[in-house]
C-alpha cells in the first residue's frame, strides 16, 4: 500500500499485490501480480503488472497480461495493452487500447512490453513501502 | 445551416438504439492481422466490450469531447486547421485504418473544418476502408446531444452529455461527399430523433 500522502519519483518494482493512493512518477512494474491505482492515486508513469485496475488517475502506457480495467470513476490517458480490457460505465478513457484474447501469457507480453521508460531508476521494494 | 442548442446538465442513462447500417461497417472480415479501429469520441464501454473479443487496436481520439470552435474558426488558415487536427489526432505515420466511427463528429464542424479533418486521415485510408457516421435528415430537426458506442453489429449505445453542446452545422448528403475526399456516403438510413447514420465508403 501506497498511502496518499505518498510521492515517488522513479521505478517501482514489486513482487507482490500493489495498492497505491499516492502519487506517482515514472513507472510500475509488478508482472505477476496486481497493481490497483486507488481513487485518490495519482500516476503519470507506465505500469506493468498481471492485472491492473485504475481507480483514480494515470497519464501513462498500461501494460496488462491478463487484464486491464478502468473503473467508473478512472480517469486514463495513454495506451493500453492486454488480452482483455473493461472500461466501467462513467470510466474516462483517451489513447488507444490493443487487444489480444488469445495472448494471454506472461512470456507474451514480457516479449511485446513496451519500452523502459525514460525515468531515473530508483528501486522500491513495495514490501518496506507498504 | 448553424444551429445553436443549449442542453441541460444531469445524468442520464445508456439508451441503446438500433442501426440497420453499422453491420456493413463491422462485419466484413479483417484478412489477416489486427484490426484497427479510430473512434472519434472518448472510449464507450460498450464499444470496448464489443471489440473485446478481437485482435484488434482501438484509438479513441475524443475529439469530440474537444475544444471543436479552433477549427471552425473563420480566421484560421487551411494550413493551421490541418497542423491542428494532426497534432489532436496523433495518428501513428504509417498505420491503415480498417474502421473510422466518426460518430456525429461532421454535425460539430464547418465544411473548412472537415476538409481540413479529411486531408489529416487520407494517408490512414486503405481499400477496404469503412467509416459510419451520423448526422441530421434535414434543418429543422435538433441534433440530440450524446455520446456514442457499439453495443453489437446492429445496435448503437447512446450516453446523454453533459457538457455544453456545440453549435450544429447541418450538411446536406451531397455537402459531405464533395468534402469527404477520399471517402463518400454509400448508404443514409434514418434512425431515431430526426437523425441519418451514414456508410463511408473509398472511392473507387
Amino acid at each position: 500500500m501506497i498511502g496518499s500522502g505518498a510521492k515517488i519519483e522513479g521505478k517501482l518494482i514489486s513482487d507482490e499485490d500493489l495498492m497505491i493512493q499516492g502519487q506517482v512518477k515514472g513507472s510500475v512494474t509488478a508482472k505477476a501480480n496486481e497493481v490497483i491505482v486507488g481513487v485518490k492515486g495519482k500516476l503519470t508513469a507506465d505500469i506493468q503488472a498481471k492485472v491492473v485496475k485504475v481507480e483514480g488517475t494515470v497519464r501513462g502506457d498500461i501494460t496488462g497480461s491478463e487484464k486491464v480495467i478502468i473503473a467508473k470513476t478512472g480517469n486514463v490517458v495513454g495506451n493500453i495493452r492486454a488480452p482483455r480490457v473493461n472500461l466501467e460505465d462513467g470510466a474516462k478513457f483517451k489513447g488507444s487500447i490493443e487487444m489480444d484474447p488469445e495472448d494471454m501469457t506472461l512470456s507474451g507480453l514480457q516479449a511485446k512490453s513496451m519500452p523502459e521508460p525514460k525515468t531515473r531508476p530508483l528501486d522500491i521494494d513495495a514490501k518496506q513501502v507498504g | 445551416m448553424l444551429k445553436s442548442v443549449k442542453r441541460a446538465s444531469g445524468n442520464s442513462p445508456l439508451e441503446t438504439v438500433s442501426s440497420s447500417l453499422l453491420s456493413t461497417v463491422l462485419e466484413p472480415p479483417v484478412e489477416e492481422g489486427r484490426l484497427v479501429v479510430l473512434d472519434m469520441g472518448l472510449a464507450a464501454p460498450s464499444t470496448v466490450r464489443f471489440f473485446n473479443q478481437s485482435k484488434c487496436r482501438l484509438h479513441f481520439t475524443a475529439l469530440i469531447d474537444s475544444e471543436l470552435d479552433k477549427y471552425n474558426r473563420e480566421e484560421s488558415s487551411y494550413a493551421e486547421r490541418v497542423e491542428q487536427f494532426s497534432a489532436a489526432l496523433n495518428l501513428q505515420s504509417g498505420i491503415k485504418i480498417d474502421i473510422f466511427l466518426f460518430w456525429d463528429l461532421f454535425c460539430y464542424l464547418n465544411k473548412s473544418a472537415i476538409d481540413a479533418l479529411m486531408e489529416v486521415l487520407s494517408p490512414f485510408v486503405h481499400d477496404a476502408s469503412r467509416a459510419h457516421s451520423i448526422g441530421l435528415l434535414n434543418a429543422r430537426q435538433q441534433m440530440p446531444f450524446y455520446d456514442y458506442g457499439v453495443t453489437s453489429v446492429d445496435q448503437l449505445s447512446q450516453y446523454p452529455k453533459t457538457t455544453f453542446q456545440p453549435p450544429v452545422y447541418v450538411h446536406s448528403r451531397r455537402d459531405l461527399n464533395s468534402l469527404l475526399g477520399c471517402l463518400s456516403v454509400d448508404k443514409s438510413c434514418l434512425l431515431a430523433d430526426g437523425r441519418v447514420e451514414n456508410i463511408l465508403l473509398v472511392n473507387r
